[in-house]
């Protein structure tokens, strides 16, 4: 931050330093919902016979889907693992 | 005919989505011990989280829905919902009003109004803000349960009660804090059930030039493919039916605006923000993924509406224009895919409401509750008020999404009547943060009669005494004036008031200090990282937005 922001004004002080943020990690919980719904449609991609591709226009879109959503899911997981909270000082200067 | 046929597995996917959602609610309860963490989430979010929670939050389930209604209907030229409409607003949140918002340090939007004008305005603005919020919570819980009906059968009281004891779980536990990260998880979940529709749709009809040249020989016409030909002034050709000056000035500027800037329930994810830096580019991040989703609407409206028979024409028993999205998603997509559709469209009904409920507790605790009903409490008083107020607002929401289902019409007006509020509310911020003469009853009575301007053009156009040709140049002209009136009205009696005392402005507006010796001003964080200055950010959506704006024209 460039300018610190204490105009001193309001009724109440705003606690700030949030528990929800250091109880559980966002990243983990898309990861891990992200990953599970993945690996569901990835089977479910591998069962999927004629008929469910004739009504998808011939895409194999239970497979693909899977496997981006897999994708996003390690993406969001490396992450959190890399950047764990707590050491993120990167918005001081 | 419209009904889908889930399988277990979609069933399952579904069920996996509310055991997430409602698990974040109840560890989130740990996480709240004061009102602050309540109401406010703490201040501690990361930018990415507030950004994307501030682009789901509107991505509620009736604005799909209904931007891919609006596709089969206008064509290509819905973009301007998004490109005109939002993004520029967006990016003016981002850069030049946020500062003032988060260094004036209020807990809400009705707050800024408080330390700027005095008591008159707050109230007005805090008592209309909460109704229209329960109002708009309950519309949405009857439009949830009324897909909820057509999906799948479920009777409406049931769905309605259903999704609202689900929000109220996870809200009344965790608060603001759970709403957002219920948002974020949204945000993921309907583009996992949104992109899958998109290619599949495009594939049914035979690709992107078949799509074109279907769209071509439907009703639409060629400029169903163009979002600026066609509307010219006096030679409006365009499906749209609004000339470049309605569009530019209605849609971008007076309505737009309006609701970007001084909605509490968008402006709230901000405020929520870690620090001044990521609560500018909250709207700023959002600001990408808007510029993206009419691909994901827009498509499969036209493509329902070249590839279903009879879309559109109700009259001769087809589907209405609303139904796009349902239908291709039962059409189209197989067991497994189809439970996550399922699920985005669920989950951004339950976000909408999510946002209303969440941004309803704040206004009435810290702005009805705090400075006049309940004085000088402790905090324990207002964090058990904020959990009273959600479950009393879930109640009423209820309650308002019952009589919606039997007076459907008038819950249609009374949205339309609050939309007025917000094209007047822009110009009295505007004028409260950058001009320092504003007077409290500059504010007060410019903020007054802009709604009655704009109040008066909407009856005059409802009892059919002014046309103004279509739907969007009467909400223009209704903003339109409900502005210009506010502007004029607010600078006159400024100016006959006495010059407002320098503490009341100190540290909120433009260019007179703060008790910290501070000068509030448009100068910009510095950060390091290129993807992390505003004004870069800024920037770069903006010229996407007219690079595609070229393209589609």
């Amino acid at each position: 931050m460039s300018e610190p922001t204490e105009p001193g004004q309001p009724q109440s002080t705003v606690a700030t330093g949030s528990r929800m943020q250091r109880l559980f990690d966002l990243r983990y919980v898309i990861g891990v919902l992200m990953g599970v719904y993945g690996v569901i449609l990835v089977i479910r991609g591998a069962l999927d016979g004629p008929e469910q591709l004739a009504r998808a226009a011939g895409t194999e879109i239970n497979l693909w889907t899977g496997i981006a959503l897999l994708v996003v899911a390690a993406i969001f997981l490396i992450w959190a693992r890399l950047r764990p909270l707590g050491i993120d000082v990167t918005e001081e200067e | 005919m419209l009904r889908l046929n889930p399988g277990w597995l979609d069933y399952t996917l579904l069920a996996l989505y509310f055991v997430v959602v409602l698990g974040i609610g109840v560890v989130a309860r740990r996480a709240v011990g004061t009102s602050a963490d309540f109401l406010l989430a703490g201040r501690s979010l990361p930018a990415w989280v507030t950004g994307l929670a501030f682009v789901a939050a509107n991505l509620g389930a009736t604005e799909i829905i209904g931007m891919a209604a609006n596709g089969a209907e206008y064509g290509v030229a819905t973009v301007h919902y998004y490109w005109i409409g939002a993004v520029p607003a967006m990016v003016f949140l981002g850069i030049v009003m946020m500062p003032f918002y988060y260094r004036s340090k209020v807990r809400s939007v009705p707050e800024f109004l408080r330390l700027r004008f005095g008591n008159y305005t707050h109230v007005l603005n805090a008592v209309v803000f909460a109704v229209a919020s329960v109002l708009i919570a309950g519309v949405n819980l009857y439009a949830l349960a009324i897909v909820l009906n057509a999906l799948l059968g479920l009777p409406q009281i049931w769905g309605i009660v259903l999704s609202a004891a689900v929000v109220l779980v996870y809200i009344g536990f965790g608060g603001l804090g759970s709403a957002i990260y219920g948002e974020v998880l949204q945000f993921f979940v309907i583009l996992a059930g949104l992109i899958p529709l998109a290619i599949v749709a495009v594939r049914h009809v035979g690709g992107f030039h078949a799509l074109a040249d279907k769209v071509t020989q439907s009703a639409l016409g060629s400029e169903g493919l163009h979002a600026w030909q066609g509307t010219g002034i006096g030679s409006v050709t365009n499906p749209i039916g609004a000339n470049w000056i309605s569009i530019v000035l209605g849609l971008g500027f007076v309505l737009s605006f309006g609701y970007w800037t001084t909605n509490f329930a968008e402006i709230q994810r901000a405020l929520s923000a870690k620090d001044r830096s990521a609560s500018q580019r909250t709207p700023l991040i959002a600001a990408f993924p808007k510029i993206f989703i009419p691909a994901l609407t827009i498509i499969p409206g036209l493509v329902a509406l070249i590839a279903i028979p009879n879309f559109g024409n109700e009259a001769s028993g087809g589907l209405e224009y609303n139904d796009a999205i349902p239908a291709l998603i039962g059409q189209l997509l197989p067991e497994g895919v189809l439970g996550i559709a399922l699920t985005g469209l669920f989950a951004s009904f339950m976000a909408g409401v999510a946002a209303n409920v969440s941004s309803l507790n704040t206004v009435v605790t810290y702005d009805l509750l705090q400075p006049y009903l309940a004085k000088g409490r402790g905090d324990r008083y207002y964090l058990t008020a904020g959990r009273w107020v959600t479950l009393v607002g879930v109640v009423i929401a209820i309650g308002t999404a019952l009589l919606a289902s039997s007076f459907n019409n008038i819950m249609t007006y009374l949205q339309s009547l609050f939309g007025i509020f917000n094209a007047p509310i822009f110009a009295t911020f505007i004028l409260g943060m950058f001009w320092k003469r504003t007077t409290g009853w500059g504010g007060f009575s410019g903020l007054g009669s802009g709604v009655l301007a704009g109040t008066l053009v909407f009856v005059l156009a409802e009892a059919g005494v002014v046309d103004f040709g279509s739907g969007i140049a009467t909400s223009f002209y209704q903003a339109g004036a409900a502005f210009i009136v506010d502007v004029v009205v607010t600078v006159l009696v400024s100016l006959a008031t006495t010059r407002p005392e320098p503490e009341r402005l100190a540290g909120i507006v433009y260019g007179v200090p703060g008790a910290d010796g501070v000068v509030p001003t448009l100068r910009q964080p510095k950060e390091r990282v290129w993807y992390r200055k505003p004004i870069l950010l800024g920037g770069l959506a903006l010229a996407i937005t007219v690079v595609l704006n070229i393209i589609f024209a």
